[in-house]
């Protein structure tokens, strides 16, 4: 019951974004809020995508930019430039996108399994292609993006770097 | 609520009452005519029956059972458990843990001890049936006594009181005020004797008690900040509490006390009935009258158990508060704003979460007394093992330390204490009274605060570390080179090391090499660190550095290019400029620096934590930070150091948990983050 209404509701609604020219989105109950760009700090030998930290309210989240992550040159904060939120299991993340659009809705026969080629980045973290208004959206998944086999990554970098 | 969650509750229950039990069999030992103690120990078992019944662990229920039987004999005859009775109250509550763990785990098989045990405690029983008949009624009656009698205890007053209290005229009560005014006081307009000139519209001053700093001598002498600490005066008055506080009304509440003073608690019951007209001071008399129980059944404390994550999440708000706080006192548009009225409320704001963040912390602080009390046990455990005397002296029990540090320290402590027996202790009586010392060994525990620190001490009084034994060991062993000149500290601290052991015979205790290092990996992951001192023939103090809580360290914040890090204050021994001559390259590229004798590696934090750096500044044009970790000394270079300050650490999440070099993130008062250098990954 609980589940059926939720699903209602949300299971296809996106928070949509641009990065370059490209309209990404991420499924709505994944995103806990959307901040201002603020200044993150550095943290030392981690890979290049991984912006730093930042303090949210106190906690502190990594932050990862995700031209870089998407190998898009990355360019300089700008008015539009936002940090997106996202909860994961029980970790939040930050991702710099370059302007966060609206949030849509889209009907089952709109949702498609994406190509096998296209657009700027790997297909393996696409999970859908939305039709909505005449544009395609791209909807990552998050947990490929974000998840255990990336967060390995991370700390396989930090342990080769040790034994150099 | 579910069965599985009621069974959850029951295993905590119970192994807190254990524990609990453990304790108290050994204190009772102590005091073997201390029935209280036997009642209290009597009233666990009881507790514990019952619930092991309701959850139809019956084998447990039935050891319980015949325990509780034994108990009860004890309880309610003159005889006085002897050392052998003791060894099977605790071999029993052993038995208890392990059958409670079967049963848990619905395994069939009963712990190898369960039958033995039982055997024993039967053997008692028959024993004791044969020759006296305990009544029933007795133990039950003494029972409902123990429950009931902690409400109504009086609490000695001192002898001034009373003096004072003859001094009364008819119609007045007397009144203790406590003054804590603020240091601000003279510059919001009051001082202590406008407060003494008000109050004799109200009544009359007896006595007043001042409370000044010892160092005030020295100390640069401020007219306008107040350093009496605290006034203590009494008043005699026909008025009531609330008319006098009435005095106080333009002070903040924690400024002052009025506490009425009355002969007995009961009356003050009556008196409050009688005089119930003003709130405030029906309220006051409460608070004094609880005051009291406390002080006179610390039995009786109310507890809240609280999920230890809510706390955690309290103590981050909290944390952002000071920050929000910071930042609203240091901005310099608010600061432009030279409005009394907005300075004051800033500066009030400012005293009112440091109130708050103080009582938070203070939540998280419970005092060492549990871990010492469990230390008691194992005192006496190793002490029979090898036959050894020993007396176990305790002090500072009520020193407080964080919740999660308690947990971490009962193994270190207890490897610490073991070793202390073992090694520590000569082996015979007669080697003892030979070096003049008493029979018994003497271990000495002891905690207190010193600096910023909570300093935990293991002290015995025995033969003390045979330095040279050590360093030849070390030598065998391939951690010291052969002709390294070792200092005390250093000698003293090879006994830390992985694998080392210089005990004649591996007894069952200690002696295996594991275990001192095991101590002090344990100790430095609470961000601790051990420190030795020995003298030969006289004894070894184990020394356990502590930082007051997990959660805030003592950092210095060092700069490096555009970059601000945090250097955890403990691991610091020094920082300084070097001359030019004292520094010293091989290779051109491996630096070092002659500091007095030692000749140290310097690190280039730039270099470690792979920051861009084109410019290489020379050592002699930076700051050298002399670090000591695990593996020795050396010198961090960085640009300059920035200051000092108490940080909140917050780890960086699982995503970067693991980066090397940090060991987490502090939130600094402009809001952004600075990193915690993790100084064992540096060098």
């Amino acid at each position: 019951m609980e589940a059926n209404k939720r699903n209602d509701r949300t299971s296809n609604r996106f928070l949509t974004f641009y990065l370059e020219d490209e309209v990404y989105g991420v499924h709505i109950s994944d995103v806990k809020e959307i901040i201002a760009m603020m200044k993150t700090t550095p943290v030392p030998k981690t890979p290049k995508f991984i912006q730093g930290v930042m303090n949210l309210r106190g906690n502190i989240i990594p932050v990862v930019d995700m031209r870089l992550k998407f190998d898009m040159p990355s360019i300089p904060p700008h008015m539009y430039t936002a940090i997106v939120i996202i909860q994961l299991a029980e970790k939040l993340i930050g991702f710099i996108v370059d302007k966060v659009e609206e949030v849509i809705n889209v009907d089952d026969e709109h949702i498609s399994i994406p190509p096998e080629f296209g657009g700027h980045i790997d297909t393996k973290f696409i999970k859908n292609m939305a039709q909505y208004k005449q544009k395609v959206v791209m909807i990552l998944d998050l947990l490929a993006l974000f998840g255990e086999d990336e967060l390995s990554m991370v700390q396989n970098l930090s342990k080769t770097a040790s034994e150099a | 609520m579910s069965k599985e969650k009621l069974r959850q509750i029951f295993i905590e229950e119970a192994n807190e009452i254990i524990e609990k039990m453990d304790v108290d069999i050994i204190n009772y030992e102590e005091s073997p005519t201390d029935k209280a103690l036997l009642n209290e120990i009597f009233r666990g078992v009881h507790t514990l029956k019952g619930s092991a019944n309701a959850f139809n662990f019956v084998r447990l229920g039935e050891f319980v059972h015949h325990f509780e039987d034994v108990l009860d004999y004890f309880r309610n005859s003159a005889t006085i458990p002897k050392s052998d009775d003791v060894d099977l109250f605790l071999e029993s509550v052993n038995v208890i843990k392990e059958t409670l763990y079967s049963e848990v785990e619905e395994r069939q098989e009963l712990p190898s001890a369960y039958a033995p045990c039982l055997a024993k405690i039967q053997h008692i029983l028959l024993h004791v049936n044969n020759n006296v008949l305990v009544p029933e009624a007795i133990s039950t009656n003494d029972l409902g006594l123990e429950f009931g009698n902690d409400v109504f205890v009086q609490v000695p007053q001192t002898c001034s009181e009373d003096d004072f209290r003859k001094e009364l005229d008819k119609g007045e009560s007397l009144f203790k005020i406590v003054l804590n005014l603020d240091s601000d006081i003279y510059l919001r307009g009051f001082d202590h004797f406008l407060f003494f000139k008000n109050l004799l519209h109200v009544g009359k001053i007896l006595a007043s008690y001042w409370s000044v700093p010892e160092d005030l001598d020295t100390e640069v002498f401020d007219v306008e900040r107040n350093v009496i600490q605290e006034v203590t005066l009494y008043l005699a008055s026909t008025h009531d509490a609330q008319s006098i506080a009435d005095v106080f009304a333009f002070l903040e509440e924690e400024e002052f006390r009025v506490e009425p003073i009355v002969a007995q608690p009961l009356e003050v019951v009556v008196s409050v009935d009688a005089e119930s007209k003003g709130l405030e001071a029906s309220k006051n008399v409460e608070i004094h009258e609880k005051e009291e129980n406390k002080r006179s059944t610390p039995v009786s404390k109310n507890f809240l158990k609280i999920d230890a994550l809510k706390l955690d999440e309290l103590f981050d708000s909290i944390g952002e508060l000071v920050i929000a706080q910071n930042y609203l006192g240091e901005n310099a548009k608010i600061k432009a704003i030279a409005d009394a009225e907005v300075s004051k409320t800033i500066e009030n704001l400012s005293k009112i979460t440091r109130l708050i963040q103080n009582r938070v912390m203070g939540l998280r602080m419970i005092p060492i007394r549990d871990t010492f009390d469990k230390m008691k046990r194992v005192v006496r455990d190793s002490s029979k093992k090898v036959n050894k005397p020993i007396h176990l002296m305790l002090e500072g029990e009520e020193t407080e330390i964080d919740k999660t540090m308690v947990e971490a320290l009962s193994d270190p402590l207890v490897h610490i204490i073991r070793n202390a027996i073992d090694h520590g202790i000569e082996s015979s009586v007669e080697e003892r009274i030979k070096a003049g010392k008493s029979e018994e060994g003497q271990v000495h525990l002891r905690a207190y605060h010193r600096g910023g620190n909570i300093i935990i001490e293991v002290r015995d009084d025995g033969r003390g570390i045979n330095k040279a034994k050590v360093y030849s060991k070390g030598l065998e062993r391939g951690l010291v080179q052969k002709d390294e000149e070792l200092s005390d500290a250093q000698i003293y601290g090879l006994i830390m090391q992985p694998g080392f052991s210089t005990a004649d015979v591996i007894s069952d205790i200690s002696g295996r090499g594991v275990g001192l290092d095991v101590v002090k990996t344990a100790i430095e992951a609470v961000r601790g660190k051990i420190d030795i001192s020995s003298e030969e023939g006289k004894g070894t103090t184990f020394c356990i550095v502590l930082p007051l809580t997990l959660a805030i360290i003592d950092g210095m914040i060092v700069r490096v290019k555009e970059k601000i890090f945090i250097i955890p204050t403990l691991c610091i021994t020094e920082s300084f400029r070097p001359k030019e001559s004292s520094v010293h390259s091989a290779g051109g590229k491996e630096e070092f620096v002659q500091l007095r004798s030692d000749l140290l590696p310097i690190v280039r934090l730039t270099h470690v934590l792979e920051l861009e750096d084109i410019h290489r500044p020379n050592p002699w044009e930076s700051t050298l930070v002399c670090i000591e970790n695990a593996r020795g000394k050396f010198a961090l270079l960085v640009d300059e150091l920035v200051g000092r300050q108490q940080v909140v650490i917050k780890t960086l999440g699982e995503f970067l948990a693991k980066t090397e070099g940090v060991s987490g993130g502090a939130v600094m008062g402009n809001g952004e983050i600075a990193l915690i250098l993790n100084v064992e990954e540096l060098y």
